[in-house]
């Protein structure tokens, strides 16, 4: 499957990358860091022109995100409702929501890049949590910008290995990501067990 | 204070061992492939690649190359192996042949 869609890029362009980085946004399993490594290092043989690309990816991104942050806006609500209706699930989940909205700009701006690997959950949260639109959708593109910028620019830069290159990111965007997750995981479960019964 | 833990939120922590074992894994294959990557030698022609881009790569002459692949009639060639080899009716893998050929010869010279 990788070979075909790295296939595509040459011939499809921005359309493709436009909607690998929408469908990677709500979380399907497409490789759309590749796809913006690739496209990088077809721009850099001149196969591709630079600018379509990035505003493609950009706007690919921006559409996966919003689509997340409504879906959650609109399904998030009746999921929070059924999971508070038993007692310990619902301190837990007014704890995360809690969280998120006092850490909102850090987990939506570095959710884009720093830790990829989160952010269709994050968007997904954000809406269900309600928090506003404009206060999701600014620190959501400035993230999304150094993501596109830094995979692109990277394809550009290393073009005859992107294959390998993106092995290593893949790697290491899923271990950034779990590492993230063990931490908010282990900081929870040392706050409830250091709590009075 | 591990029993604790356990005892009061036993999904969490499996959920949480779950997420530590990942992230050791995926640590080691970054630092495994990475160290592929440096230590790689040679890089075989793929079917996705386009002229153009194997040029760049392989540091070969894009006319001796078009030459290979018979577009030197054409301007554009914005077009994977793949799609070439389906223009001209042959299968991919004898192009992948062709210009592997080409780059090996070219190393040899070098």
């Amino acid at each position: 499957m990788t070979e075909t869609l790295l296939a595509l890029v040459p011939e499809w362009g921005a359309l493709l990358i436009a909607l690998t980085n929408f469908l990677a946004c709500l979380a399907l399993p497409i490789p759309a860091s590749l796809v913006m490594l690739a496209a990088g290092a077809f721009a850099a043989a001149g196969d591709l022109s630079a600018l379509p690309l990035w505003i493609g990816a950009l706007a690919g991104a921006c559409l996966g995100d919003q689509s997340g942050y409504w879906l959650g806006r609109n399904l998030g609500p009746r999921l929070i409702d059924r999971l508070s209706r038993r007692r310990h699930t619902a301190a837990l989940v007014e704890r995360a929501v809690t969280w998120l909205e006092s850490r909102r700009l850090p987990a939506i701006f570095l959710s884009r890049w720093a830790v990829s690997a989160l952010c269709p959950y994050v968007n997904f949260s954000a809406g269900a949590a309600r928090i506003n639109w404009a206060g999701f959708t600014l620190p959501a593109m400035a993230g999304t910008c150094i993501w596109v910028s830094i995979y692109i620019g990277l394809g550009y830069t290393f073009s005859s290995d992107i294959r390998e290159l993106g092995a290593v990111l893949g790697n290491l965007a899923a271990a950034i990501a779990s590492g993230v997750v063990t931490l908010i995981l282990g900081s929870i479960l040392w706050r409830n067990a250091q709590e009075r019964d | 204070m591990i029993r604790r833990i356990w005892q009061r939120n036993p999904i969490l922590s499996l959920a949480f061992l779950g997420a530590l074992t990942a992230c050791l894994f995926f640590a080691w294959r970054t630092v495994d492939m990475a160290l592929i990557l440096s230590n790689r030698a040679e890089k075989p022609v793929a079917g996705w690649m386009t002229p153009r881009f194997i040029a760049r790569s392989y540091g070969l002459d894009r006319d001796d190359l078009a030459r290979i692949l018979a577009t030197h009639d054409r301007d554009d060639t914005s077009q994977p192996l793949y799609s070439l080899a389906q223009e001209h009716g042959v299968p991919v893998t004898d192009l992948i042949t062709a210009v592997q050929a080409f780059v090996d010869a070219q190393e040899g010279v070098e």
